[in-house]
C-alpha cells in the first residue's frame, strides 16, 4: 500500500470489514510528503550505528554534553525493512543513521523510502569541499542526500618480497597484468593475482572498468549494458586467467583462500583500501607477517586516461526528513564524517580529505605493510569511477546469481552476462527506473 | 448439527452454554490474530496501487505483476524441488527409524529418541549456521566423507545447483527426530493384543512392522505429511541467511517466502508482498482441507 | 532376517530378556547407532566450538577441544557487545516465550475441552479454522498483523510479541484431541447427574488428568516462541526490548564473524563467540525437552488411532 491513499482505501474497505478491521486501517497514517517540521535544536536526536561505528558516536557524546542523543546499534541488514515499518506506523524514524551500503544513498532518497533530508544547506560549503569527489556517490539527482563515512576505492596489493624474490614487474595497465598471470601460471603454478569467486568482481573489475550496471542517466533512469566493450573487456581479461588458475574462483574470504595465503601462494589482489587492514592483517583471516604486503596504483585500460578504481562499499550518513532537529541531526552526521579526533584512529579510510591525511599520519607507522600504502591510496581516492552510480536496486545479487555462480561452478564469467542483464533490467524496472 | 441439538434434552443443551464461556477468549485471538490479519492479506492482494495515479483500485493486478515477475517461477520451482527432495526421505526415515525403535523396547530405545530429536533443538537462524559449517569442508567434523565425494571447498558445496539438496539434508535433520518421537508415541498405543496375536500367528518382526504397526498409523503419516508440507513451503531463514553468509550461493529471492519479503521491503510493493503471502496461504490451505475431507479428521466420541 | 526373529516367544516382544545376538538385531543396532552418532556430531562441534580460538577453528582438529579460558574468553566478547545487552536479550525471551505460553496453556486447554465435550454450535467450523491456522505460514500473516498491533499502539512493547505469540491453534488441537480420548466419561456423567456444576467437572475431574496434555502444550509452545524470529523483528525496533534470536541475528549480520566481507570491523565477534551464541539459544531447548519427554513419548494424537 503506497501511503498517502489510507482514506480511499477505507472507503472501500468498510462495508467489507469488522470493526476491528476498520481500525488498524484508519490508523494507517498518511507518511508521504510531511510537512516539514521546525528544527528545534532541544529534541533528542536518535542515532542508528552499526557496531563498528558506535565508539564515534559515543566520542560525540562526550565531546558535546549538552546535545542529547540516544544511540543504539542496529542490523544493518535490516535497515530498509525498518524505515518501511516506521514509514507504516509514522513513528520511529531514527534522527541520522550510519549505512554500511552506498546504494542506501539512492533507496532513502526514493520516493519508495522517502527518508533521506538533503544536506546541502545543511552542511557548510567549506565542509562539503573538503569532501572533493568522494561525495559524488551520495549525490543523488542534483542532491546531497548523505555524508560519505570512508571510501573502498581500489588498489593493486601485492606481496612485495615475493614480487622481489621472483623477479616480476609491477603491472601499470590490464595488458600487462595479464601477462604477468601468464607467467605466474606457468612458473609458480597455484599461486594466485587476484580472485573472481564473490561479489567483489563487480567492484574491483566491472565497476572500475565503467561497465554500464548502475549507470544513472538522470531522475529514475538507468542506463545497463552488459555488451558494452567495458564489460567485455572484463570478461576477456579475466576468464583465461580463471582457467590458467592465475586468478583463484574463490572469493577473497573463502577459507580455501586463507590456506592459499598461509602457503604464500597470494601473489597479487586487487581489492579495496580495506583489504590491507580487513583481509590481509587479521589473525583469523589470511595473517600475513610483517613487511610483505604493499599497494600499488590501480592499472589502467588501454587507451584511457585515467586508471579508474572500483569501490567496494564506504559507509553514508543520512539525515532523517522527518527529524524534529535537523540541524543538530546534520551536525552529527558532520563531526562523524569529518573530525579528526574520530576519523583519524577510524579503521577505514576517510573520506574527508583532511581527515585522511591525519589517519594516513598515524598510519605511517605501521610496521604491518612493507612499504606505507597511503600516497597510493590517496592518489586512488579521487579515480573511484564517475560512470557507476547508486541505484535503488542492489546489484550485489544479481551479479553472484550469474557471473559468479557461473565461476565457482567451473565456467566463465562470459557466460553469465546475458543472465546479468535480464535480471538487472527487471529489477532496475521493478523498483520504477526506466532502462535505456 | 443443528437439528440434532434441537433433539437433546433440555439439560443437556443446558450443560453445553459453559462451552461457549470456554472457548471465548480463544476465538478472540483465533479472531484477532488469526482471521483478522488474514482476510487483510486477501484484501491487500486485490487492492492496486498506481503510482501514476497515486490511486488505488481493486483488480488483480498485483497477481499479474507477480507471475509476471522474473523471480517468481525459479522461486516457486526451487521450492516445489525442495519438497519433492525432503518429503519422501522424511516420511520413510521416520517411519523407518520409528519402527526400528519400536521394534524391542529397552533403556536404549528412550535414549536414542532423546538423541535423534536432539538436532531440532537447534532450529532457525542457528541451525543454518551450525549445518553451514557442518557443510564446510575446512570446519567440517564430515569433511573426510564430503572429500570421499570430491568436495573439498565450500565453494563445491555451495552452488546454486547443490542448494535444494542441502537445504534438505538439513530440514530432516532438524525435523526427523520430533516426528520419530511422535510416530513412537503412536506405534505405543497399538495394544498389545493385536501384536501378541501376529507374533504367535508367526508373523515376524519385518511383517509386524509394515502390515499391522503401520496401518494403525497412517493418520499420523498423513499428519506428518500435510504439516512438514505446509512447513516447507515457507522456506525462508535458511536460504536467507545463506546467501547472507556466503554471498554467491542462492540469492535474496531463493524461496517465494524471500520473494515475498523482496518485495515489500526492497521495492516497497506491500501488494505484491501480500499477494505473495496468499499464493502461500492457498497452497497451505489446499492441503488442510484434503487432509480434514479424506480422514474422519474430528471424530470424537461425542459424534458416534 | 524374518527367519531369525520368528524365535521370540509372542510373550516377551517388549523384553529383551533373550540375549541371543542374531544378524537382523545386529543390523538394528548399527542403524540405529549410526544415526545416532549422526546426529550427536553436529552438536558435539558446537559444544566444543566455543573453546577455540577462530583460527583453531579453521587448523585443528574438528573435533578437538581448545580449552575453558577460550569459552571465558568468547562470553566476555559477548559480554562486551553494547555493554551487556545480551543479558536483555535473555531476560525479554523469558519474558516473552513464558508469557505467550501462559496465555496459550489457558486458552487452549479450556477451548480443547469445549471441543471435546460440548456441542456447540460451529464446533465443526472452529476445528477447521483451527486447523487451518495451525497450517497457515505464520511469516505469511506478520505484516498484517503488524498494522494490527500499530493501530492500538502497541508496537515495540512485550505484547506486540506475546500477544500473537499466544495464540496457539496447535495447542488447541492438541487438547481437543487429548479430551475427547482420555476422559472417563461415565464419572463425568455420574458427575453431573449428582449436581456437579460443568466449572467444577473442569476443575476436579479434567484438569488433574490433563498433566500430559500441558506437558506436551508447554513444550512445542515454548520452543515456537523461543525461536521465534520473524514476528519480533518486525514488531521490535529497539535494540532493548529484541529476544535472543533477533538480537543475536543483529550481532551477526553486524560483524565479520561470518560475514567477513563486510569489512571494517574491528569487534571482537568471530566464529567462536557465534557458535556460543548458538549453544546459549539451544540450551533451554534441550532442557525443557529432557523435562517434557515423558509426555512427548505417549503418542501425541494418542486415541485418535484407536478404532
Amino acid at each position: 500500500m503506497i501511503p498517502g491513499i489510507a482514506s480511499r482505501r477505507w472507503r472501500v474497505l468498510a462495508p467489507a470489514f469488522l470493526a476491528s478491521a476498520a481500525m488498524v486501517l484508519s490508523a494507517c497514517t498518511p507518511s508521504g510528503g510531511s510537512a516539514t517540521p521546525q528544527s528545534d535544536p532541544d529534541r533528542p536526536l536518535l542515532v542508528w550505528s552499526d557496531s563498528t561505528r558506535q565508539p564515534g558516536f559515543e566520542q560525540f557524546k562526550k565531546a558535546h554534553p549538552n546535545v542529547k542523543m540516544k544511540i543504539e546499534t542496529y542490523d544493518t541488514s535490516a535497515l530498509l525493512t525498518k524505515i518501511q515499518l516506521f514509514n507504516r506506523t509514522g513513528k520511529g524514524h531514527p534522527d541520522v543513521i550510519f549505512s554500511p551500503l552506498p546504494t542506501h544513498a539512492a533507496s532513502l532518497s526514493s520516493k519508495l523510502f522517502d527518508f533521506a533530508e538533503p544536506l546541502d544547506h545543511l552542511v557548510p560549503a567549506s565542509v562539503q569541499q573538503g569532501f572533493g569527489s568522494a561525495n559524488d556517490t551520495c549525490k543523488i539527482d542534483g542532491k546531497l542526500v548523505c555524508l560519505k563515512n570512508d571510501l573502498a576505492q581500489s588498489v593493486l596489493w601485492y606481496n612485495k618480497p615475493l614480487m622481489d624474490r621472483w623477479g616480476y614487474e609491477i603491472p601499470t595497465t590490464w595488458q600487462e597484468y595479464a601477462d604477468l598471470g601468464r607467467r605466474v601460471a606457468k612458473d609458480h603454478p597455484g599461486t594466485i593475482i587476484g580472485s573472481a569467486g564473490g561479489q567483489f568482481v563487480y567492484y574491483d573489475f566491472l565497476y572500475s572498468s565503467g561497465c554500464p550496471l548502475q549507470t544513472v542517466t538522470g531522475p529514475g533512469a538507468v542506463h545497463i549494458n552488459t555488451k558494452d566493450p567495458k564489460c567485455t573487456r572484463v570478461t576477456k581479461l579475466l576468464d583465461p586467467l580463471i582457467k590458467s588458475g592465475a586468478v583463484s574462483r574463490h572469493g577473497p574470504f573463502d577459507p580455501e583462500m586463507i590456506k592459499l595465503s598461509k602457503k604464500g601462494k597470494v601473489l597479487m589482489m586487487p581489492g579495496a583500501s580495506w583489504y590491507g587492514d580487513f583481509l590481509f592483517k587479521p589473525a583469523a583471516s589470511f595473517a600475513t607477517p610483517n613487511g610483505k604486503i604493499a599497494a600499488a596504483p590501480y592499472p589502467k585500460w588501454q587507451g584511457e586516461s585515467k586508471n579508474y578504481s572500483g569501490a567496494t562499499g564506504g559507509g553514508i550518513y543520512v539525515v532523517s526528513k522527518r527529524s524534529a532537529n535537523k540541524k543538530g541531526a546534520a551536525a552529527v552526521a558532520q563531526w562523524m564524517a569529518t573530525a579528526n579526533k574520530y576519523q583519524a584512529n577510524a579503521p577505514t579510510y576517510p573520506a574527508y580529505g583532511p581527515a585522511a591525511k591525519a589517519w594516513g599520519a598515524k598510519h605511517a607507522s605501521d610496521t604491518f605493510y612493507a612499504t606505507d600504502p597511503f600516497p597510493v591510496l590517496q592518489k586512488q581516492a579521487n579515480l573511484i569511477n564517475p560512470a557507476e552510480k547508486p541505484t535503488v536496486y542492489e546489484v550485489d545479487a544479481a551479479i553472484t546469481s550469474t557471473l559468479v555462480a557461473k565461476v565457482r561452478a567451473g565456467g566463465k564469467l562470459a557466460d553469465g552476462m546475458a543472465d546479468l542483464q535480464t535480471q538487472l533490467i527487471q529489477l532496475a524496472q521493478s523498483t520504477g527506473y526506466t532502462v535505456n | 448439527m443443528v437439528n440434532r441439538l434441537a433433539a437433546l434434552a433440555p439439560r443437556r443443551r443446558r450443560s453445553d452454554a459453559h462451552g461457549w464461556w470456554f472457548l471465548a477468549p480463544y476465538l478472540v485471538l483465533l479472531l484477532v490474530f488469526g482471521l483478522l490479519p488474514t482476510g487483510y492479506a486477501i484484501y491487500d492482494s486485490f487492492v492496486v496501487d498506481s503510482a501514476a495515479t497515486a490511486g488505488s483500485s481493486l483488480g488483480t493486478g498485483n497477481y499479474q505483476n507477480v507471475f509476471a515477475d522474473f523471480r517468481f517461477l525459479p522461486a516457486l520451482a526451487h521450492v516445489g524441488m525442495f519438497l519433492l527432495l525432503w518429503l519422501p526421505p522424511m516420511v520413510i526415515g521416520v517411519l523407518f527409524f520409528a519402527l526400528l525403535l519400536h521394534d524391542r523396547v529397552s533403556r536404549v530405545t528412550g535414549a536414542m529418541r532423546l538423541i535423534f530429536f536432539l538436532p531440532g533443538a537447534v532450529t532457525g537462524s542457528a541451525s543454518v549456521l551450525l549445518w553451514y559449517c557442518m557443510l564446510q569442508p575446512s570446519l567440517s567434523p564430515f569433511a573426510p566423507m564430503l572429500k570421499a565425494m570430491g568436495l573439498t571447498s565450500d565453494a563445491e558445496v555451495f552452488q546454486d545447483g547443490n542448494l535444494t539438496l542441502i537445504f534438505a539434508i538439513m530440514a530432516f535433520t532438524t525435523g526427523v527426530g520430533q516426528w520419530i518421537v511422535i510416530m513412537y508415541g503412536a506405534l505405543q498405543n497399538i495394544s498389545d493384543e493385536v501384536l501378541e496375536a501376529a507374533a504367535l500367528d508367526g508373523c515376524g518382526p519385518v511383517r509386524r512392522a509394515l502390515l499391522i504397526k503401520l496401518p494403525m498409523v497412517t493418520k499420523y503419516v498423513l499428519y506428518m505429511v500435510i504439516l512438514s508440507f505446509a512447513a516447507g513451503v515457507q522456506i525462508f531463514v535458511e536460504p536467507q541467511l545463506i546467501y547472507q553468509i556466503t554471498r554467491s550461493a542462492g540469492s535474496p529471492w531463493w524461496s517465494l517466502n524471500q520473494f515475498g519479503y523482496a518485495l515489500a521491503f526492497q521495492s516497497g510493493d506491500f501488494g505484491g508482498a501480500a499477494t505473495v503471502s496468499v499464493i502461500l496461504l492457498a497452497i497451505s490451505t489446499l492441503a488442510a482441507l484434503l487432509l480434514i475431507f479424506r480422514t474422519d479428521f474430528f471424530s470424537t466420541e461425542m459424534d458416534r | 532376517m524374518t527367519t531369525a526373529s520368528a524365535e521370540h516367544a509372542a510373550g516377551r516382544r517388549r523384553r529383551s530378556r533373550s540375549k541371543r545376538w542374531t544378524l537382523g538385531r545386529t543390523l538394528r543396532c548399527v542403524i540405529l547407532l549410526g544415526f545416532a552418532v549422526y546426529c550427536l556430531i553436529p552438536l558435539l562441534w558446537l559444544l566444543l566450538a566455543p573453546t577455540k580460538t577462530d583460527a583453531q577453528l579453521v587448523g585443528d582438529h574438528p573435533l578437538s577441544f581448545g580449552s575453558l579460558d577460550q569459552v571465558a574468553t568468547a562470553w566476555h566478547h559477548l559480554i562486551a557487545y553494547d555493554s551487556g545487552v545480551i543479558y536483555q536479550w535473555l531476560v525479554n525471551s523469558v519474558l516473552y516465550s513464558a508469557g505467550s505460553l501462559v496465555i496459550t496453556l489457558a486458552t487452549s486447554v479450556l477451548a480443547g475441552y469445549a471441543l471435546a465435550t460440548t456441542r456447540v454450535r460451529g464446533r465443526r467450523l472452529i476445528l477447521v479454522l483451527t486447523l487451518i491456522a495451525m497450517i497457515v505460514p505464520p511469516t505469511a500473516l506478520v505484516l498484517p498483523l503488524f498494522l494490527e498491533i500499530n493501530a492500538v499502539h502497541l508496537t515495540n512493547t512485550a505484547m506486540s510479541v506475546i500477544l500473537p505469540g499466544a495464540f496457539y491453534p496447535f495447542g488447541v488441537y492438541l487438547a481437543f484431541i487429548y479430551f475427547s480420548t482420555s476422559l472417563p466419561r461415565e464419572l463425568m456423567e455420574s458427575a453431573r447427574l449428582d449436581g456437579a456444576t460443568e466449572i467444577r467437572l473442569f476443575w476436579s475431574i479434567a484438569l488433574p488428568l490433563a498433566k500430559p496434555l500441558v506437558g506436551l502444550i508447554a513444550f512445542f509452545g515454548f520452543v515456537a516462541n523461543w525461536n521465534n524470529y520473524f514476528l519480533p523483528y518486525v514488531m521490535l525496533s529497539e535494540q532493548e526490548m529484541f529476544n535472543l534470536p533477533v538480537g543475536l541475528g543483529a550481532v551477526i549480520s553486524g560483524t565479520p564473524a561470518l560475514n567477513p566481507a563486510i569489512g571494517g570491523s574491528q569487534l571482537p565477534i568471530t566464529r567462536p563467540e557465534v557458535a556460543l551464541a548458538g549453544v546459549i539459544v539451544v540450551l533451554p531447548i534441550a532442557v525443557i525437552f529432557l523435562l517434557c519427554q515423558r509426555y512427548l513419548v505417549r503418542g501425541i494424537l494418542a486415541g485418535s488411532v484407536k478404532s
